[in-house]
């Protein structure tokens, strides 16, 4: 007969990954690999029952909340999209998505030639001067003192005021089909979720990897404090509330299972 | 935002907002739709894709009254494509 596995102490090595999944359709939405300073805790509230003359003889628990906070090491797109209860836009052929660009060009022979056609319109584009902006040049119907004139990506200024070698900054937005968006709208919140950890722990003995995973079903990205520092050397945190469903008679806040 | 600015075809100044750029783009430059139509129509002549004849041709089709007072760039070229003896040809200028 096969010896039972049950193991009672473990050394928690690292977090394999973090997911949080949609609980309407189970789609992950959002999945971290590089997992620091993990921690769960869990609190209660308690009432004390006291006798007639105040000693406590007994501590009543009520309202257990359970939370996990960590940090991705870095920036990850579809974890701030959860944060913020919005999804992240990813842009194609046939879903363009509206861009931002800024170019620094030399004037040669009066002209310079965007990378990219703009959307739209635009109507002020800048001369540098030892990379300050020097003059602002609005845009015409032909190019002269002060005026610019553009056809498709080709950019024509006037050669008197603004001379071939000259440096022009020019800030525009045109579709890219090569894009991400992630938007904060001011009343859009985090969707419940489903969370699931997958954490490798280490058999103290042997020094073997046992799998673990901490499974809540419900749970809820906290978005009160979002801070990010857009450093290299910044993290991602995050913090989500597990909480019981609703409907669950066994109450179950989360649950750790170890697999051998 | 709003924000006031002028017309780059007739320079009278106007109100506009940031907000729906993507639906009147058009507001970045001009006052009114009639004034940017004779911007692109100016725009496209300045650039040798369309000729001078066909420019006028268009232009006759929109609201220029009052053109010689704009004060513009467009003011200008108006005036040349109409007063040109050569407005009839259906050359294209060759692009600068």
């Amino acid at each position: 007969m096969a010896e039972t596995f049950n193991i009672s102490e473990l050394v928690p090595y690292k977090f394999r990954s973090i997911s949080f999944s949609s609980i309407t359709d189970g789609k992950v939405l959002a999945r971290l690999t590089q997992i620091e300073s993990p921690q769960l805790n869990t609190t209660t509230e308690n009432d004390s029952v006291v006798d007639a003359i105040g000693t406590e003889i007994m501590k009543l628990y009520r309202s257990k909340k359970a939370q996990f906070t960590a940090q991705n090491s870095l920036f990850n797109l579809d974890l701030y999209a959860t944060q913020l209860g919005t999804q992240k836009k990813v842009a194609s052929s046939a879903s363009k998505i509206l861009s931002p660009a800024e170019e620094r060009l030399k004037v040669a022979n009066g002209k310079v030639t965007l990378a990219n056609k703009p959307a739209g319109e635009f109507r002020y584009i800048y001369l540098l001067k030892q990379n300050n902006i020097y003059t602002i040049l609005e845009k015409d119907t032909t190019a002269s003192a002060g005026k610019f004139a553009i056809n498709n990506t080709e950019i024509s200024v006037e050669t008197a005021s603004v001379p071939d070698g000259s440096i022009l900054w020019i800030p525009y937005e045109y579709e890219s089909e090569n894009a991400i968006s992630i938007a904060n709208y001011s009343d859009k919140f985090p969707e419940v979720v489903s969370f699931n950890a997958s954490v490798i722990f280490k058999d103290p003995c042997t020094e073997k990897d046992i799998l673990g995973f901490i499974v809540a079903k419900r749970a809820k990205i906290d978005p009160s404090s979002i801070e990010l520092a857009l450093t290299k050397d910044g993290k991602h945190p995050f913090t989500i509330d597990l909480f019981k469903p609703y409907c669950d008679e066994d109450g179950e806040l989360y649950k750790f299972i170890i697999c051998q | 935002m709003s924000k006031t600015i002028k017309c780059i075809i007739c320079n009278s100044s106007y109100h506009t907002c940031d907000c729906p750029k993507d639906l009147h783009t058009w507001k970045v430059l001009c006052d009114t739709t009639n004034h940017y139509q004779i911007y692109l129509v100016l725009s496209d002549y300045n650039f040798g894709n369309i000729t001078k004849a066909r420019a006028k041709q268009m232009l006759a089709k929109l609201d220029i009254s009052n053109y010689q007072n704009w004060g513009t760039n467009a003011s200008k070229q108006i005036t040349k494509i109409l007063d040109d003896n050569n407005s009839t040809s259906n050359k294209i200028q060759k692009k600068k």
